[in-house]
């Protein structure tokens, strides 16, 4: 099960995301994400990651595949709120290196110059 | 290496069981008594090999997925997931980071390199059009009573 919601701060995204990101969930994360795209005023993004409690490397596709669609602008995607299971996935994988990880929110807006 | 337990479990190669998967691997596990840490990395090898064996091995045609999960008496696990489906073709291929046979899909490629940084020892036994059984090894570690801090 996972579960999804959506704010802004400027053009900023913040999507939190809870419960078990899999290869099940992976198609449902890229349409919310998506849409909100499509709007057109998305710069960059934060993950909130406080409530995910699982993360395989379907969850790391569908974000990789984001992280393309904000590169065509230069947007960010930036992390926060990681479970040590999912901090070892993005470590273990280098995931860390092009989506960076903060420790909140707070944090995750200053680096975006917030 | 004698084993002291073990269960299979059957399952059609639907996405929706991939959960149910991974869940009932790591809580037979449990009698090994693991650390948070050794269940979540078991959880989320399982989550690879079975993911794969639905996408890549039966993809549209279905079929079914066989995992059975071994505990031996040195402690260790091993944990068996088997398919009927496609095979694989080129196993070094498959085998790099970052490579993937359907990126059309958003596959990020990850999936044997997460099992093999997650688990001990990964084997796979393919054959092109007959399927694949990928073989798992996790060692447990033993800890002291009383010494649960961890968790």
């Amino acid at each position: 099960m996972m579960k999804v919601n959506k704010d802004y701060s400027g053009n900023i995204l913040i999507v939190q995301v809870a419960g078990e990101l899999d290869h099940h969930s992976a198609a449902e994360l890229k349409a919310e994400i998506q849409a909100e795209l499509k709007k057109g005023v998305v710069r960059n993004i934060i993950l909130n990651f406080a409530g995910l409690s699982f993360m395989d490397s379907s969850g790391l596709g569908v974000l990789l595949g984001r992280y393309k669609e904000l590169s065509q602008w230069q947007g960010r995607m930036l992390a926060f709120g990681l479970q040590p299971t999912v901090e070892k996935l993005f470590r273990l994988t280098g995931l860390n290196r092009l989506i960076p990880v903060h420790p909140n929110l707070d944090s995750c807006l200053r680096a975006l110059g917030v | 290496m004698e084993v002291n337990n073990y269960f299979t479990m059957t399952f059609p190669a639907y996405s929706r069981n991939e959960s149910f998967a991974r869940v009932a691997v790591a809580s037979f596990a449990a009698q090994l008594d693991p650390t948070l840490e050794e269940l979540n990395d078991i959880k989320t090898a399982v989550s690879e090999a079975v993911t794969n064996a639905i996408i890549h091995g039966y993809g549209e045609q279905g079929g079914e997925v066989v995992i059975t999960t071994s505990l031996r008496a040195d402690n260790t696990l091993e944990i068996i997931v088997k398919d009927t489906g496609a095979g694989i073709d080129d196993l070094d291929q498959a085998r790099e980071p970052l490579y993937t046979s359907r990126p059309d899909l958003e596959r990020s490629g990850m999936g044997f390199t997460v099992m093999e940084e997650f688990m001990d020892s990964v084997s796979i036994d393919t054959k092109p059009g007959q399927g694949t059984v990928v073989t798992m090894i996790k060692e447990i570690s033993v800890r002291e009573p009383g010494g649960h801090g961890e968790d």
